[in-house]
């Protein structure tokens, strides 16, 4: 059981109101915005990058990056502070703890 | 703030180039961390120990203040493809260190009133010339040594000015690391070489300047940092009367 399995549906409903409310606004290109929501509203992994980003590894952020993700870095981090739980992201046994399919952890 | 957001604040700050295809992230954050390390000494040393100046130990902040130009090799004394264009004023201004002081003043002026518009994306320089003349340019921080030596080979270089804003760091009595933004002139003559301070803060977005410290004599001990030492080396002096 994971701590996303661990939400109510009416926490869940409002984390992901929240978390899709706040990305228009968040300066993070479109590509990546749908494993966020992926990731926060289902416990779905998303692609390495976000993952090493969720993970707060920068070595692997830096190994894994697409042309141009490296400018999304900041608004990411400011975007997880400001929306995302805490207990969901910042290291890998957070993610772990959080996702819903650890099979595809990469980092 | 942890390494991963002190990188990403770098980068934001300082755009910098994708990695390399067969670059490894070692190799790329070192080359982020020189790249910003040029522009500001105390944030790469943020990434580099994984905390903000504020929570470094007395510890770091000494051997941050010990060692923080290591290895730095200074702005370019040289030009590779880059063209130097400048304005010709024909003055004639006395080629005299009072004048060439009394101009830096003005430029000084001139620039902090900038500053408190926003952004100045460009150093300014002043070369007083034998001749009575000036020239004025923008220079970026890259060339501003180059374009010295440079005009210092081709003219007839009496003193400079370059104003430009930097942070200036430093420990505090109680250990801890701190950083000021300020304009500062960097003034020099054959025989002259003055460091002048203009520390400023912002309130509610605003510049404010603070008092200014007294100006800094460059020559003796402080040379050895100095940057613009070297302006006048191999350059020979004037052997008669400007043509």
């Amino acid at each position: 059981v994971t701590l996303w399995d661990q939400l109510t549906d009416e926490n869940r409903e409002a984390l992901v109101q929240r978390i899709v409310g706040a990305l228009p606004a968040s300066g993070i290109p479109e590509h990546l915005r749908g494993g966020l929501v992926r990731y926060f509203a289902d416990g779905i992994l998303p692609g390495s990058f976000l993952q090493a980003v969720l993970c707060n590894d920068l070595q692997e952020a830096v190994t894994r990056a697409a042309p141009g993700s490296l400018s999304a870095l900041l608004p990411l981090i400011i975007f997880l502070n400001n929306e995302a739980p805490s207990a969901a992201w910042g290291s890998r046994s957070q993610v772990l703890a959080w996702t819903t399919t650890p099979d595809r952890l990469e980092i | 703030m942890n390494r991963m957001e002190l990188f990403a604040r770098a980068l934001a700050a300082y755009p910098f180039r994708d990695p390399e295809p067969d670059e490894d992230a070692g190799a790329y954050i070192r080359a982020v961390l020189a790249h910003v390390r040029d522009r500001d000494l105390s944030m790469a040393e943020e990434i580099r120990l994984g905390k903000v100046q504020a929570e470094w130990t007395p510890e770091e902040a000494r051997h941050f203040q010990e060692h923080c130009t290591d290895g730095w090799t200074g702005p370019r004394e040289e030009f590779d493809d880059y063209v130097f264009v400048g304005t010709r004023d024909p003055g004639p201004y006395q080629p005299t260190a009072a004048v060439l002081l009394e101009l830096a003043s003005a430029q000084l002026e001139d620039y902090m009133a900038m500053r408190c518009q926003g952004d100045v994306p460009f150093i300014s320089l002043l070369a007083l010339l034998d001749t009575g003349e000036l020239l004025l340019s923008g220079v970026d921080r890259d060339h501003r040594l180059a374009a010295l030596k440079y005009i210092a080979r081709t003219e007839r270089l009496f003193g400079f000015s370059l104003v430009a804003e930097y942070f200036i760091h430093g420990v505090n009595p109680e250990g801890k690391a701190e950083k000021r933004d300020a304009v500062v002139a960097n003034i020099g003559t054959r025989d002259l070489r003055i460091f002048r301070m203009r520390p400023f803060h912002y309130v509610a977005g605003a510049v404010v300047f603070d008092e200014a410290p007294p100006d800094v004599d460059m020559r003796g001990e402080a040379a050895a940092v100095d940057a613009y030492a070297s302006v006048f080396v191999s350059v020979p002096p004037p052997s008669g009367p400007p043509s």
